[in-house]
């Protein structure tokens, strides 16, 4: 984006004239403004399309128990219908409220899924089956390819990493993250290399660029928070007894994270990838599999994955840095901090006297915020938007 | 293809989706085979406040897997089992056999190992909650004594579906 620095240096090295360069700041004002409307409008929409879904959801909630089932699945699913239908209404039948209509079809796709949830509730099927949620990923999965909307992308990918945790545990989300432990974990890296993958393979493609980049972010975060538990030591227990649908499918997941990192390095398309990002995939690959199948040094397993996390907290920010993407610099920079405070913590709470322990926290994190916010600062300065 | 035709064949896929999950779930009911089984339950809430037992049938729910039971066969948390029913008059009194493959013959019923325990499972069958009106659970709990029968719809595939609830021979209003 033009920004007043470049304009004042046009002007004096008489590139424009004076003139010029008010027009410019003039159209860049209105441009400014239009695009601060835009964005006000769609969190309205946004918001307003949730609070209605939550509205109606616990409209039925309230009288659940005195409608009859027939009538409630016909209400739920003509809502479903007649929500997506007025967005699409809007948004290219009369083409007036295009960003309303994006947030009505976002609606239909959140009511879609509480209606298979409420469905399986007269069926009495418990809500943590992964079934339901696989049904609605499916459902919502052809929508987001017609509108290529990154709100719906970025649904499916959350979707998708819920399904793959109910589908591995007998129990719910909870037990999957708490009895499994580290290799649920193993699990959702394995999951986030995919689905990584599988976003640069959409890159091929310019109209499906939203779309890759939503699911690129969605699995970054995941990748991110997945790594920073992987960073501590893990007790023996979760690695006796491991059920043999679990581990085989981190062999099958793994096959098709390989495949997908694969293809993704044969289309050789690093225009918008991160620099390293096929070399760190496959040594992410290996490295869960090696913890999985091996996992005997656990104290040293955890000084490789803080490594690796920095290491990656790094590789962030330098091709954020590099391609000029002020979201990867701003994941990069949240966890370097995160990495710092909690580490200081787990490293020196033992080694230092209550009170320098503290002093020097205080120190470490209000250098880390000050250097961390003029970097930022800068760095953002320089950005083009990305796409 | 223009986005109409596209967003008409979504709608209908959700249709099919819907559709296709209610029949999925209402096929026990119609072609399955009923028995009894006695039932112990707790009631609890759903974090939206709605009220739900927690049945915990007798005989099937905990097993202890002795080679008798399952022969040859190892058992993981998370394996998806068979258990062959043993009845008289329609009414569960044990299990004949527990199998990680679907039996032939028999009355049979498929179900997840929740948690095991050396060899001490218990088995969950997807009918484990069971959603009744808001206010109702304290009253049922009294006048039950937590104990109380299920009528219980299994398909040919072993999919069960609780179709009624009964006490002392008297059918349940939920």
């Amino acid at each position: 984006m033009i920004d007043e620095e470049n304009i004042e240096r046009w002007v004096k090295n008489k590139i424009i004239t004076r003139e010029q360069a008010e027009k410019m700041r003039a159209d860049i004002a209105v441009q400014q403004s239009e695009n601060r409307s835009n964005k006000f409008i769609v969190a309205l929409s946004a918001v307003g399309s949730v609070l209605l879904g939550l509205g109606l959801l616990l409209l039925m909630a309230t009288y659940w128990d005195t409608i009859p089932n027939l009538l409630k699945v016909f209400i739920l699913a003509s809502s479903t219908l007649l929500t997506t239908y007025l967005g699409y209404v809007f948004m290219y039948q009369k083409r007036n409220l295009p960003r309303v209509g994006a947030s009505l079809i976002f609606l239909g796709a959140l009511i879609f899924g509480a209606t298979i949830i409420l469905i399986a509730q007269i069926y009495n099927i418990p809500a943590s089956s992964h079934i339901l949620i696989l049904l609605w990923m499916l459902g919502v999965l052809p929508l987001v390819y017609i509108l290529k909307n990154r709100l719906l992308s970025g649904l499916v990918a959350v979707l998708f990493f819920y399904w793959l945790a109910l589908f591995f545990s007998p129990r719910d989300l909870w037990w999957f993250i708490d009895a499994l432990g580290p290799l649920s974990l193993v699990l959702f890296v394995l999951g986030c290399l995919a689905l990584l993958a599988l976003g640069g393979i959409h890159y091929v493609r310019e109209d499906l660029s939203r779309i890759a980049r939503m699911y690129r972010l969605v699995s970054l975060q995941i990748l991110m928070i997945s790594l920073f538990f992987l960073s501590f030591p893990f007790q023996e227990r979760y690695f006796t007894n491991i059920p043999l649908m679990f581990s085989l499918g981190v062999i099958i997941l793994a096959a098709v994270t390989f495949l997908l990192v694969s293809v993704h390095f044969f289309l050789k398309n690093p225009k918008k990838l991160l620099a390293a990002e096929l070399p760190v995939s496959v040594v992410l690959l290996a490295m869960m599999l090696l913890f999985f199948f091996y996992p005997t040094a656990l104290e040293l397993y955890a000084i490789i994955f803080n490594v690796i996390l920095a290491g990656f907290i790094g590789i962030l920010i330098y091709s954020g840095y590099n391609q000029e993407d002020i979201r990867l610099v701003n994941i990069g920079f949240f966890w370097l901090f995160i990495f710092i405070a909690v580490k200081y913590f787990d490293w020196m709470w033992e080694l230092l006297p209550s009170s320098v322990f503290f002093i020097g926290g205080g120190v470490v994190l209000l250098v880390a915020g000050i250097f961390l916010e003029r970097k930022r600062g800068n760095i953002k300065k320089r950005f083009v938007h990305a796409p | 293809m223009n986005k109409g035709t596209l967003f008409l064949i979504v709608a209908l896929s959700w249709t099919v989706i819907i559709a296709g999950f209610i029949l999925y779930y209402q096929q026990p009911f119609w072609s399955g085979q009923e028995v009894t089984i006695e039932a112990s339950f707790s009631t609890s809430s759903t974090a939206q406040g709605q009220e739900y037992l927690y049945l915990r049938p007798e005989h099937i729910r905990g097993i202890t897997l002795t080679e008798e039971l399952a022969p040859g066969e190892e058992f993981f948390e998370g394996d998806r089992v068979y258990v062959t029913l043993i009845t008289d008059r329609g009414q569960v009194i044990g299990v004949d056999r527990v199998s990680k493959t679907r039996p032939e013959q028999g009355e049979f019923i498929r179900g997840r190992i929740f948690s095991l325990s050396l060899h001490r499972a218990t088995i969950e069958y997807g009918f484990e909650q069971y959603y009744i009106p808001r206010g109702q659970g304290a009253t049922l709990r009294e006048s039950t004594q937590r104990m109380m029968h299920l009528v219980v719809a299994i398909d040919r595939r072993g999919q069960a579906r609780v179709k009624t609830l009964r006490f002392q021979g008297e059918e349940l209003p939920y």
